[in-house]
Protein backbone atom coordinates (compact mmCIF):
# COMPACT_ATOMS: atom_id res chain seq x y z
CA UNK A 1 0.00 0.00 0.00
CA UNK A 2 1.34 3.31 -1.06
CA UNK A 3 2.20 5.92 1.53
CA UNK A 4 1.63 9.80 0.69
CA UNK A 5 3.98 12.54 1.84
CA UNK A 6 3.96 16.07 1.49
CA UNK A 7 7.02 18.10 1.80
CA UNK A 8 7.58 21.70 3.44
CA UNK A 9 7.42 23.15 -0.58
CA UNK A 10 3.78 21.20 -0.96
CA UNK A 11 5.38 18.28 -3.19
CA UNK A 12 3.65 14.73 -2.76
CA UNK A 13 5.49 11.77 -3.24
CA UNK A 14 3.93 8.62 -3.31
CA UNK A 15 5.68 6.00 -2.15
CA UNK A 16 5.22 1.66 -0.93
CA UNK A 17 4.89 1.50 2.48
CA UNK A 18 8.22 -0.17 3.18
CA UNK A 19 9.85 2.00 1.55
CA UNK A 20 8.76 5.21 4.07
CA UNK A 21 8.93 3.05 6.92
CA UNK A 22 13.30 3.10 6.68
CA UNK A 23 12.00 6.35 8.60
CA UNK A 24 11.37 5.50 12.15
CA UNK A 25 9.58 8.75 12.54
CA UNK A 26 7.46 7.73 9.25
CA UNK A 27 6.98 4.15 10.50
CA UNK A 28 5.63 5.84 14.09
CA UNK A 29 3.40 7.78 12.90
CA UNK A 30 1.68 4.84 10.06
CA UNK A 31 1.46 2.73 13.36
CA UNK A 32 -0.21 5.79 15.25
CA UNK A 33 -2.89 6.64 12.96
CA UNK A 34 -3.01 2.70 11.70
CA UNK A 35 -5.03 2.47 7.96
CA UNK A 36 -5.09 5.74 6.69
CA UNK A 37 -5.42 7.32 3.19
CA UNK A 38 -4.01 10.88 4.85
CA UNK A 39 -1.02 12.33 3.58
CA UNK A 40 1.48 12.91 6.34
CA UNK A 41 3.32 16.31 6.06
CA UNK A 42 7.10 16.54 6.18
CA UNK A 43 6.99 20.33 7.06
CA UNK A 44 11.30 20.39 7.43
CA UNK A 45 12.16 18.42 4.56
CA UNK A 46 11.76 19.85 0.97
CA UNK A 47 11.33 17.79 -2.25
CA UNK A 48 14.65 17.75 -3.40
CA UNK A 49 16.21 16.72 -0.39
CA UNK A 50 12.97 14.23 0.11
CA UNK A 51 13.32 12.98 -3.63
CA UNK A 52 16.81 12.16 -2.27
CA UNK A 53 16.43 10.36 0.53
CA UNK A 54 13.63 8.44 -0.72
CA UNK A 55 16.28 7.31 -3.09
CA UNK A 56 18.39 6.35 -0.74
CA UNK A 57 15.96 4.39 1.02
CA UNK A 58 14.42 2.68 -2.30
CA UNK A 59 17.91 1.28 -2.77
CA UNK A 60 18.21 0.01 1.29
CA UNK A 61 14.74 -1.24 1.61
CA UNK A 62 15.54 -4.69 2.47
CA UNK A 63 18.55 -4.03 4.33
CA UNK A 64 17.83 -5.48 8.41
CA UNK A 65 17.07 -2.10 10.28
CA UNK A 66 18.96 -1.14 12.76
CA UNK A 67 18.59 -1.84 16.23
CA UNK A 68 21.15 0.32 17.75
CA UNK A 69 22.63 -2.00 20.22
CA UNK A 70 24.46 -4.06 18.12
CA UNK A 71 27.69 -5.21 20.24
CA UNK A 72 30.23 -3.80 17.21
CA UNK A 73 27.99 -0.64 16.54
CA UNK A 74 30.29 1.51 19.21
CA UNK A 75 33.60 0.30 16.31
CA UNK A 76 32.19 0.50 13.46
CA UNK A 77 31.73 3.97 14.20
CA UNK A 78 35.14 4.72 14.14
CA UNK A 79 36.19 3.50 10.50
CA UNK A 80 34.95 6.24 8.68
CA UNK A 81 35.75 5.03 5.75
CA UNK A 82 34.00 1.83 5.97
CA UNK A 83 30.99 3.28 3.61
CA UNK A 84 29.64 1.35 0.86
CA UNK A 85 30.49 1.81 -2.77
CA UNK A 86 26.59 2.68 -3.35
CA UNK A 87 26.74 5.33 -0.53
CA UNK A 88 29.50 7.11 -1.16
CA UNK A 89 28.18 7.37 -4.62
CA UNK A 90 24.88 8.25 -3.91
CA UNK A 91 26.21 10.63 -1.06
CA UNK A 92 28.39 12.57 -3.48
CA UNK A 93 26.69 15.69 -3.98
CA UNK A 94 27.41 19.48 -3.27
CA UNK A 95 27.71 21.04 0.26
CA UNK A 96 24.42 22.34 0.77
CA UNK A 97 22.60 18.95 -0.70
CA UNK A 98 25.32 17.04 1.77
CA UNK A 99 23.72 18.71 5.05
CA UNK A 100 20.34 19.04 3.76
CA UNK A 101 20.44 15.02 3.60
CA UNK A 102 21.54 15.13 7.35
CA UNK A 103 19.62 17.22 8.87
CA UNK A 104 16.45 15.32 7.02
CA UNK A 105 17.64 12.17 7.97
CA UNK A 106 17.87 13.16 11.37
CA UNK A 107 14.49 14.75 11.43
CA UNK A 108 13.04 11.29 9.74
CA UNK A 109 15.27 8.96 12.04
CA UNK A 110 17.00 7.30 9.43
CA UNK A 111 20.24 6.35 11.07
CA UNK A 112 22.19 4.46 8.72
CA UNK A 113 21.91 7.76 6.69
CA UNK A 114 22.60 9.54 9.43
CA UNK A 115 25.43 7.69 9.55
CA UNK A 116 27.05 8.06 5.76
CA UNK A 117 26.49 11.73 6.11
CA UNK A 118 28.50 12.03 9.10
CA UNK A 119 31.21 10.08 8.14
CA UNK A 120 31.25 11.34 5.11
CA UNK A 121 31.40 15.09 6.39
CA UNK A 122 34.13 13.40 8.90
CA UNK A 123 36.22 11.68 6.02
CA UNK A 124 36.58 15.57 4.03
CA UNK A 125 37.76 16.79 7.72
CA UNK A 126 40.25 14.20 8.00
CA UNK A 127 44.36 15.16 7.14
CA UNK A 128 43.01 19.12 6.98
CA UNK A 129 44.83 21.84 8.88
CA UNK A 130 42.70 24.64 10.87
CA UNK A 131 42.72 26.84 7.57
CA UNK A 132 41.69 24.19 4.82
CA UNK A 133 38.65 23.21 7.55
CA UNK A 134 37.69 26.60 7.07
CA UNK A 135 38.12 27.28 3.61
CA UNK A 136 36.30 23.65 2.49
CA UNK A 137 33.33 24.89 4.98
CA UNK A 138 33.56 28.38 4.29
CA UNK A 139 33.99 29.06 8.60
CA UNK A 140 35.30 32.51 9.74
CA UNK A 141 38.20 32.31 12.04
CA UNK A 142 36.45 34.44 15.45
CA UNK A 143 39.54 33.66 17.62
CA UNK A 144 41.08 36.96 18.62
CA UNK A 145 45.26 36.38 18.35
CA UNK A 146 45.47 35.82 21.91
CA UNK A 147 43.17 33.05 21.54
CA UNK A 148 44.82 31.42 18.34
CA UNK A 149 48.21 31.95 20.51
CA UNK A 150 46.95 29.97 23.57
CA UNK A 151 45.25 27.47 21.38
CA UNK A 152 48.75 26.92 19.70
CA UNK A 153 50.20 26.81 23.04
CA UNK A 154 48.09 24.20 24.28
CA UNK A 155 48.78 21.78 21.48
CA UNK A 156 52.87 22.65 21.69
CA UNK A 157 53.41 18.71 23.37
CA UNK A 158 51.82 16.48 20.41
CA UNK A 159 53.73 18.49 18.17
CA UNK A 160 56.90 17.74 19.34
CA UNK A 161 56.65 14.11 19.14
CA UNK B 1 44.39 51.43 -3.37
CA UNK B 2 46.61 49.52 -4.44
CA UNK B 3 46.96 48.53 -0.91
CA UNK B 4 43.31 47.96 -0.32
CA UNK B 5 43.14 45.66 -3.04
CA UNK B 6 45.72 43.42 -1.48
CA UNK B 7 43.51 43.92 1.98
CA UNK B 8 40.41 42.65 0.02
CA UNK B 9 41.91 39.70 -1.51
CA UNK B 10 42.99 38.38 1.58
CA UNK B 11 39.45 39.82 3.55
CA UNK B 12 38.01 37.26 5.66
CA UNK B 13 34.52 38.04 6.86
CA UNK B 14 34.50 38.81 10.40
CA UNK B 15 31.91 39.65 12.74
CA UNK B 16 31.05 43.26 13.23
CA UNK B 17 33.43 44.03 15.92
CA UNK B 18 36.56 43.18 14.46
CA UNK B 19 35.23 43.99 10.93
CA UNK B 20 35.30 47.56 12.34
CA UNK B 21 38.43 47.27 13.54
CA UNK B 22 40.11 45.92 10.23
CA UNK B 23 38.35 49.36 8.49
CA UNK B 24 39.93 51.58 10.74
CA UNK B 25 43.25 49.81 10.55
CA UNK B 26 42.86 50.38 6.68
CA UNK B 27 41.45 54.52 6.87
CA UNK B 28 45.17 54.25 9.06
CA UNK B 29 46.93 52.90 6.32
CA UNK B 30 46.05 55.92 4.74
CA UNK B 31 42.78 54.93 2.80
CA UNK B 32 40.27 57.23 2.29
CA UNK B 33 36.71 57.00 3.43
CA UNK B 34 35.57 56.27 -0.11
CA UNK B 35 37.80 53.10 0.36
CA UNK B 36 36.52 52.10 3.60
CA UNK B 37 32.81 52.01 2.00
CA UNK B 38 33.69 49.83 -0.66
CA UNK B 39 35.61 47.15 1.40
CA UNK B 40 32.62 47.16 3.71
CA UNK B 41 29.88 46.64 1.08
CA UNK B 42 32.77 43.79 0.22
CA UNK B 43 32.80 42.27 3.36
CA UNK B 44 28.84 42.62 3.64
CA UNK B 45 28.81 40.67 0.37
CA UNK B 46 31.04 37.77 1.48
CA UNK B 47 28.73 37.87 4.89
CA UNK B 48 25.71 36.92 3.40
CA UNK B 49 27.27 34.15 1.35
CA UNK B 50 29.03 32.67 4.36
CA UNK B 51 25.34 33.10 6.00
CA UNK B 52 24.32 30.70 3.20
CA UNK B 53 26.96 28.55 2.74
CA UNK B 54 27.82 28.43 6.66
CA UNK B 55 26.57 24.52 6.34
CA UNK B 56 28.50 22.74 8.65
CA UNK B 57 28.10 25.27 11.75
CA UNK B 58 24.18 25.17 10.83
CA UNK B 59 24.02 21.72 11.84
CA UNK B 60 22.83 21.36 15.78
CA UNK B 61 25.32 20.49 18.35
CA UNK B 62 24.59 16.44 18.32
CA UNK B 63 25.28 16.03 15.14
CA UNK B 64 28.34 18.21 15.08
CA UNK B 65 29.16 15.80 18.15
CA UNK B 66 28.39 12.76 15.82
CA UNK B 67 30.41 13.56 12.55
CA UNK B 68 33.50 14.56 15.65
CA UNK B 69 32.87 11.07 16.94
CA UNK B 70 33.99 9.31 13.61
CA UNK B 71 37.11 11.11 14.18
CA UNK B 72 39.53 9.66 16.12
CA UNK B 73 43.08 10.96 14.43
CA UNK B 74 44.07 13.34 17.32
CA UNK B 75 45.49 15.96 15.13
CA UNK B 76 42.55 15.17 12.98
CA UNK B 77 40.65 16.52 15.82
CA UNK B 78 42.96 19.47 16.78
CA UNK B 79 42.73 20.71 13.30
CA UNK B 80 38.96 21.01 14.09
CA UNK B 81 39.49 22.67 17.50
CA UNK B 82 41.47 25.53 16.33
CA UNK B 83 39.15 25.96 13.19
CA UNK B 84 36.69 28.17 15.04
CA UNK B 85 34.88 29.11 18.44
CA UNK B 86 31.93 27.14 18.03
CA UNK B 87 34.25 23.98 16.81
CA UNK B 88 36.85 23.86 19.39
CA UNK B 89 33.54 23.80 22.15
CA UNK B 90 32.42 20.93 20.34
CA UNK B 91 35.85 19.29 19.99
CA UNK B 92 37.45 19.91 23.07
CA UNK B 93 36.20 17.27 25.30
CA UNK B 94 37.36 14.52 22.63
CA UNK B 95 40.63 16.15 22.10
CA UNK B 96 41.61 16.32 25.83
CA UNK B 97 39.68 13.68 27.23
CA UNK B 98 42.69 10.79 26.70
CA UNK B 99 46.21 11.83 26.42
CA UNK B 100 48.49 9.31 25.62
CA UNK B 101 51.94 9.93 25.23
CA UNK B 102 52.30 6.11 24.29
CA UNK B 103 55.06 5.80 21.35
CA UNK B 104 53.58 4.01 18.55
CA UNK B 105 54.42 0.33 19.09
CA UNK B 106 58.07 -1.03 17.33
CA UNK B 107 57.93 -3.06 14.26
CA UNK B 108 57.78 -6.45 15.94
CA UNK B 109 61.52 -7.91 16.87
CA UNK B 110 60.58 -10.47 19.04
CA UNK B 111 62.25 -9.08 21.79
CA UNK B 112 60.49 -7.91 25.34
CA UNK B 113 59.74 -4.80 25.77
CA UNK B 114 62.04 -4.44 28.63
CA UNK B 115 64.57 -4.81 26.00
CA UNK B 116 63.25 -2.41 23.73
CA UNK B 117 64.95 0.91 23.68
CA UNK B 118 63.70 3.73 22.25
CA UNK B 119 64.35 7.67 22.31
CA UNK B 120 62.96 9.35 25.69
CA UNK B 121 61.13 12.74 24.69
CA UNK B 122 61.86 14.68 28.13
CA UNK B 123 60.76 17.96 26.32
CA UNK B 124 57.37 16.51 25.02
CA UNK B 125 56.71 15.25 28.81
CA UNK B 126 57.41 18.85 30.16
CA UNK B 127 55.16 20.11 28.29
CA UNK B 128 52.26 17.94 28.73
CA UNK B 129 52.98 18.19 32.68
CA UNK B 130 53.19 21.79 32.57
CA UNK B 131 49.90 22.24 30.64
CA UNK B 132 47.81 19.65 32.91
CA UNK B 133 49.05 21.76 36.03
CA UNK B 134 48.68 25.45 34.60
CA UNK B 135 45.06 25.00 32.16
CA UNK B 136 42.52 23.85 34.17
CA UNK B 137 40.13 24.33 31.42
CA UNK B 138 42.00 21.58 29.72
CA UNK B 139 43.26 19.30 33.24
CA UNK B 140 39.23 18.86 34.06
CA UNK B 141 38.59 17.51 30.72
CA UNK B 142 40.89 14.77 30.95
CA UNK B 143 39.61 11.38 32.40
CA UNK B 144 42.55 9.05 30.71
CA UNK B 145 46.10 9.70 31.27
CA UNK B 146 48.25 6.88 29.64
CA UNK B 147 52.25 7.96 30.16
CA UNK B 148 54.91 5.57 28.89
CA UNK B 149 58.66 6.41 29.49
CA UNK B 150 60.73 4.08 26.69
CA UNK B 151 64.14 2.43 27.97
CA UNK B 152 66.49 4.35 26.61
CA UNK B 153 70.34 4.81 26.77
CA UNK B 154 71.72 8.35 27.53
CA UNK B 155 72.05 8.66 24.00
CA UNK B 156 68.82 8.59 23.20
CA UNK B 157 67.79 10.72 26.43
CA UNK B 158 66.21 14.34 24.55
CA UNK B 159 66.41 16.48 27.24
CA UNK B 160 64.37 19.14 28.09
CA UNK B 161 66.71 22.94 29.28
CA UNK B 162 65.88 23.61 33.02
CA UNK B 163 63.66 20.06 33.73
CA UNK B 164 65.47 17.24 33.86
CA UNK B 165 69.46 17.24 33.44
CA UNK B 166 70.62 13.86 33.64
CA UNK B 167 70.17 10.22 34.21
CA UNK B 168 70.02 10.30 37.88
CA UNK B 169 67.23 12.97 37.33
CA UNK B 170 65.26 11.15 35.03
CA UNK B 171 62.86 9.24 37.59
CA UNK B 172 62.87 11.68 39.69
CA UNK B 173 61.95 14.19 37.79
CA UNK B 174 59.22 12.77 36.25
CA UNK B 175 57.71 12.06 39.05
CA UNK B 176 57.49 15.22 40.36
CA UNK B 177 56.17 16.76 37.69
CA UNK B 178 53.69 13.97 37.32
CA UNK B 179 52.82 14.62 40.40
CA UNK B 180 52.34 18.02 40.16
CA UNK B 181 49.81 17.41 36.94
CA UNK B 182 47.77 14.73 38.30
CA UNK B 183 46.40 16.49 41.16
CA UNK B 184 44.60 18.82 38.92
CA UNK B 185 42.85 15.81 37.09
CA UNK B 186 39.98 15.99 39.17
CA UNK B 187 38.05 14.17 36.80
CA UNK B 188 40.70 11.38 35.79
CA UNK B 189 39.42 8.13 35.54
CA UNK B 190 42.31 5.89 34.45
CA UNK B 191 45.76 6.14 35.60
CA UNK B 192 47.89 4.28 32.93
CA UNK B 193 51.89 5.16 34.11
CA UNK B 194 55.14 2.28 32.61
CA UNK B 195 58.12 3.81 33.08
CA UNK B 196 60.82 1.98 31.85
CA UNK B 197 63.65 4.47 31.86
CA UNK B 198 65.54 3.75 35.40
CA UNK B 199 69.18 2.81 33.92
CA UNK B 200 70.75 3.47 37.30
CA UNK B 201 70.10 2.06 40.65
CA UNK B 202 68.24 4.17 42.56
CA UNK B 203 69.39 3.37 46.02
CA UNK B 204 72.01 6.41 46.46
CA UNK B 205 69.08 9.09 45.36
CA UNK B 206 66.71 9.25 48.36
CA UNK B 207 64.62 11.93 47.73
CA UNK B 208 60.83 10.53 48.93
CA UNK B 209 58.94 6.50 48.16
CA UNK B 210 59.04 6.54 44.61
CA UNK B 211 55.44 6.09 43.30
CA UNK B 212 53.99 7.68 46.44
CA UNK B 213 52.29 10.73 44.14
CA UNK B 214 49.78 7.49 43.91
CA UNK B 215 48.32 8.49 47.30
CA UNK B 216 47.76 12.19 46.44
CA UNK B 217 45.96 12.19 43.55
CA UNK B 218 43.26 15.10 42.66
CA UNK B 219 40.83 12.44 41.37
CA UNK B 220 37.03 11.71 42.81
CA UNK B 221 36.67 8.78 41.05
CA UNK B 222 39.59 6.97 39.84
CA UNK B 223 38.59 3.28 38.73
CA UNK B 224 41.36 2.13 36.51
CA UNK B 225 44.99 2.16 37.92
CA UNK B 226 47.91 0.53 36.07
CA UNK B 227 51.40 0.92 37.06
CA UNK B 228 54.54 -0.67 35.58
CA UNK B 229 57.67 -0.05 36.56
CA UNK B 230 60.97 -1.73 35.64
CA UNK B 231 63.35 0.06 38.81
CA UNK B 232 65.39 -3.09 40.23
CA UNK B 233 66.74 -3.36 43.44
CA UNK B 234 64.89 -0.02 44.79
CA UNK B 235 64.90 -0.07 48.45
CA UNK B 236 62.66 3.53 48.17
CA UNK B 237 59.63 1.78 46.61
CA UNK B 238 56.57 2.99 48.53
CA UNK B 239 55.08 0.41 49.65
CA UNK B 240 52.41 -1.42 47.89
CA UNK B 241 50.24 -1.60 51.01
CA UNK B 242 50.57 2.06 51.68
CA UNK B 243 49.67 2.88 48.02
CA UNK B 244 46.85 0.60 47.80
CA UNK B 245 45.26 2.01 51.30
CA UNK B 246 45.11 5.58 49.94
CA UNK B 247 41.39 7.14 50.19
CA UNK B 248 41.98 8.38 46.89
CA UNK B 249 42.74 4.64 45.23
CA UNK B 250 39.65 3.17 47.06
CA UNK B 251 36.92 3.44 43.97
CA UNK B 252 38.81 1.49 41.74
CA UNK B 253 37.70 -1.60 40.29
CA UNK B 254 40.78 -2.49 37.68
CA UNK B 255 44.08 -2.69 39.18
CA UNK B 256 47.38 -3.83 36.62
CA UNK B 257 50.26 -3.87 39.39
CA UNK B 258 53.85 -5.00 37.59
CA UNK B 259 56.45 -3.83 39.52
CA UNK B 260 59.86 -6.10 39.32
CA UNK B 261 59.94 -8.83 41.64
CA UNK B 262 63.30 -7.91 43.46
CA UNK B 263 61.39 -4.60 44.52
CA UNK B 264 58.87 -6.05 46.35
CA UNK B 265 60.00 -8.87 48.16
CA UNK B 266 60.71 -7.41 50.85
CA UNK B 267 57.04 -6.40 51.45
CA UNK B 268 55.83 -10.17 52.64
CA UNK B 269 57.42 -8.76 55.97
CA UNK B 270 54.93 -6.60 58.26
CA UNK B 271 50.93 -6.72 58.74
CA UNK B 272 49.88 -9.00 55.44
CA UNK B 273 46.21 -8.08 56.26
CA UNK B 274 46.43 -4.05 55.62
CA UNK B 275 45.08 -4.27 52.36
CA UNK B 276 42.00 -6.79 53.45
CA UNK B 277 39.60 -3.66 53.80
CA UNK B 278 40.64 -1.96 50.27
CA UNK B 279 39.97 -1.59 47.35
CA UNK B 280 36.49 -3.23 47.88
CA UNK B 281 35.19 -2.79 44.36
CA UNK B 282 38.12 -4.68 42.92
CA UNK B 283 36.86 -7.04 40.23
CA UNK B 284 39.49 -6.73 37.53
CA UNK B 285 43.16 -7.82 38.78
CA UNK B 286 46.72 -8.00 36.75
CA UNK B 287 49.49 -8.33 38.67
CA UNK B 288 53.35 -9.43 38.67
CA UNK B 289 54.23 -11.72 41.51
CA UNK B 290 53.22 -9.89 44.48
CA UNK B 291 52.04 -11.90 48.24
CA UNK B 292 49.68 -9.14 49.52
CA UNK B 293 47.61 -8.93 46.04
CA UNK B 294 48.05 -12.85 45.76
CA UNK B 295 46.00 -12.42 49.25
CA UNK B 296 43.66 -9.94 47.55
CA UNK B 297 42.45 -12.23 45.01
CA UNK B 298 41.06 -14.61 47.66
CA UNK B 299 39.47 -11.58 48.91
CA UNK B 300 37.60 -10.00 46.55
CA UNK B 301 35.69 -11.32 43.70
CA UNK B 302 38.03 -11.40 41.11
CA UNK B 303 36.33 -11.78 37.78
CA UNK B 304 39.52 -10.91 35.33
CA UNK B 305 42.61 -12.24 36.65
CA UNK B 306 46.27 -12.13 35.25
CA UNK B 307 49.24 -12.94 36.94
CA UNK B 308 52.77 -13.54 36.49
CA UNK B 309 54.15 -16.86 38.00
CA UNK B 310 57.71 -17.41 38.61
CA UNK B 311 58.63 -20.59 36.65
CA UNK B 312 56.37 -23.58 38.11
CA UNK B 313 55.48 -21.67 40.52
CA UNK B 314 51.43 -22.10 40.96
CA UNK B 315 48.62 -19.32 42.54
CA UNK B 316 47.74 -21.33 45.51
CA UNK B 317 44.60 -18.87 45.61
CA UNK B 318 43.12 -20.92 42.43
CA UNK B 319 42.91 -23.50 44.66
CA UNK B 320 39.73 -21.97 46.57
CA UNK B 321 36.44 -23.39 44.77
CA UNK B 322 34.99 -19.66 45.83
CA UNK B 323 38.22 -17.25 43.74
CA UNK B 324 37.91 -20.23 40.42
CA UNK B 325 34.11 -19.65 40.09
CA UNK B 326 33.94 -15.69 40.17
CA UNK B 327 36.83 -16.27 37.03
CA UNK B 328 35.43 -15.47 33.55
CA UNK B 329 38.98 -14.47 32.34
CA UNK B 330 42.39 -15.95 32.99
CA UNK B 331 45.55 -15.50 32.23
CA UNK B 332 48.72 -16.66 33.15
CA UNK B 333 52.28 -15.24 32.32
CA UNK B 334 55.17 -17.59 32.98
CA UNK B 335 58.72 -15.80 32.95
CA UNK B 336 62.26 -16.43 34.37
CA UNK B 337 62.03 -19.57 32.24
CA UNK B 338 65.26 -20.01 30.15
CA UNK B 339 64.45 -20.83 26.62
CA UNK B 340 67.24 -23.34 26.81
CA UNK B 341 65.68 -25.30 29.66
CA UNK B 342 62.20 -24.89 28.32
CA UNK B 343 64.22 -27.04 24.89
CA UNK B 344 65.77 -29.22 26.96
CA UNK B 345 62.95 -30.46 29.48
CA UNK B 346 60.30 -31.34 27.68
CA UNK B 347 58.38 -32.31 30.66
CA UNK B 348 58.03 -28.81 31.62
CA UNK B 349 55.72 -28.71 28.79
CA UNK B 350 52.82 -25.14 28.88
CA UNK B 351 50.65 -28.24 29.65
CA UNK B 352 51.92 -29.45 32.70
CA UNK B 353 52.19 -26.61 33.88
CA UNK B 354 49.08 -25.16 33.32
CA UNK B 355 47.85 -28.34 35.49
CA UNK B 356 49.95 -27.23 37.87
CA UNK B 357 48.74 -23.41 38.35
CA UNK B 358 45.34 -24.72 37.79
CA UNK B 359 44.10 -27.27 40.61
CA UNK B 360 41.84 -29.78 39.08
CA UNK B 361 38.49 -29.01 39.84
CA UNK B 362 36.67 -28.51 36.89
CA UNK B 363 33.23 -28.10 38.76
CA UNK B 364 34.48 -24.59 40.87
CA UNK B 365 35.79 -23.14 37.26
CA UNK B 366 31.89 -23.09 35.79
CA UNK B 367 32.27 -19.60 34.92
CA UNK B 368 35.43 -19.29 33.14
CA UNK B 369 35.11 -18.27 29.36
CA UNK B 370 38.51 -17.76 28.92
CA UNK B 371 42.15 -18.66 29.91
CA UNK B 372 45.64 -17.94 28.31
CA UNK B 373 49.03 -18.26 29.22
CA UNK B 374 51.65 -15.68 28.40
CA UNK B 375 55.52 -17.27 27.69
CA UNK B 376 57.28 -14.53 28.41
CA UNK B 377 60.56 -15.64 25.73
CA UNK B 378 57.73 -15.45 22.89
CA UNK B 379 57.72 -19.30 22.25
CA UNK B 380 54.94 -20.46 20.72
CA UNK B 381 53.16 -22.33 23.48
CA UNK B 382 51.29 -25.92 21.96
CA UNK B 383 47.05 -25.75 23.28
CA UNK B 384 46.90 -26.66 26.79
CA UNK B 385 44.82 -30.07 26.39
CA UNK B 386 42.89 -29.49 30.10
CA UNK B 387 39.07 -30.82 28.78
CA UNK B 388 38.20 -31.77 32.43
CA UNK B 389 38.12 -27.30 32.82
CA UNK B 390 34.41 -27.22 32.40
CA UNK B 391 32.98 -24.56 29.90
CA UNK B 392 36.06 -22.95 29.91
CA UNK B 393 37.46 -22.14 26.85
CA UNK B 394 41.15 -22.96 26.18
CA UNK B 395 42.79 -20.67 24.12
CA UNK B 396 45.86 -21.18 22.17
CA UNK B 397 49.00 -19.07 22.79
CA UNK B 398 46.71 -15.84 22.90
CA UNK B 399 49.40 -13.19 23.65
CA UNK B 400 52.78 -15.04 22.45
CA UNK B 401 55.65 -12.62 23.15
CA UNK B 402 56.40 -9.33 25.58
CA UNK B 403 56.17 -7.44 22.26
CA UNK B 404 54.16 -4.17 22.92
CA UNK B 405 52.71 -4.77 19.12
CA UNK B 406 51.09 -7.62 19.86
CA UNK B 407 49.87 -6.80 23.15
CA UNK B 408 48.50 -3.56 22.00
CA UNK B 409 46.46 -5.75 19.59
CA UNK B 410 45.42 -8.37 22.19
CA UNK B 411 42.01 -7.56 23.04
CA UNK B 412 40.90 -8.16 19.58
CA UNK B 413 43.05 -11.75 19.64
CA UNK B 414 40.90 -12.26 22.97
CA UNK B 415 37.88 -10.99 21.62
CA UNK B 416 37.65 -13.35 18.82
CA UNK B 417 38.97 -15.91 21.02
CA UNK B 418 35.62 -15.77 23.21
CA UNK B 419 33.17 -16.58 20.45
CA UNK B 420 35.08 -19.96 20.07
CA UNK B 421 33.51 -22.41 21.77
CA UNK B 422 34.89 -26.02 21.43
CA UNK B 423 31.84 -27.62 23.09
CA UNK B 424 29.21 -25.89 21.01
Amino acid sequence: MPVLLVTSDNEQFRVEKVVAQRSVLIKNMLEDVGESDQPIPLPNVTAPVLKKVLEYCDHHQTDPLPTGDEPSADESRKRTTDISEWDQKFITVDQEMLFEIILAANYLDIKPLLDVGCKTVANMIKGKSPEEIRKLFNIVNDFTPEEEAQIKKENEWAEDR
Amino acid sequence: MAALFRNQRTFVPQPATRRHVQLSLLLGDGNTADDAIIVLASALVLDSTSVQTEFLLRLPTELLLQIVSYITNRDDLYSLYATCRTLSLIVRHSLYNCIDTRPPPPPFTGRSIRDDHRPFNAAQHQKIFRTLRSQPHISSLVTELRVALPKCTKDQFKPARGFWTGPKDWCRAIEKHLALALVQLVNLEVLDFQCGLCPIRLDSVSRGKKHDYLCKLGAKHLRELRLSCVCRESRDLAETRTILSAPCLQSITTLSWDIQLSCVQWEVTGDMSQLDQCLLHLHTLSYDANPLLDRLVTLRRIRHLEASRDEWTPLTALSSPDVARNLRFLVLYRRGHSSLCYYQQPNHSAELWMQTCLPNNAQSYSNLRHVGIFDFFGTPVRRPRAPDLGHALICENLILTGNENLARNATIMLASALVFDPSA
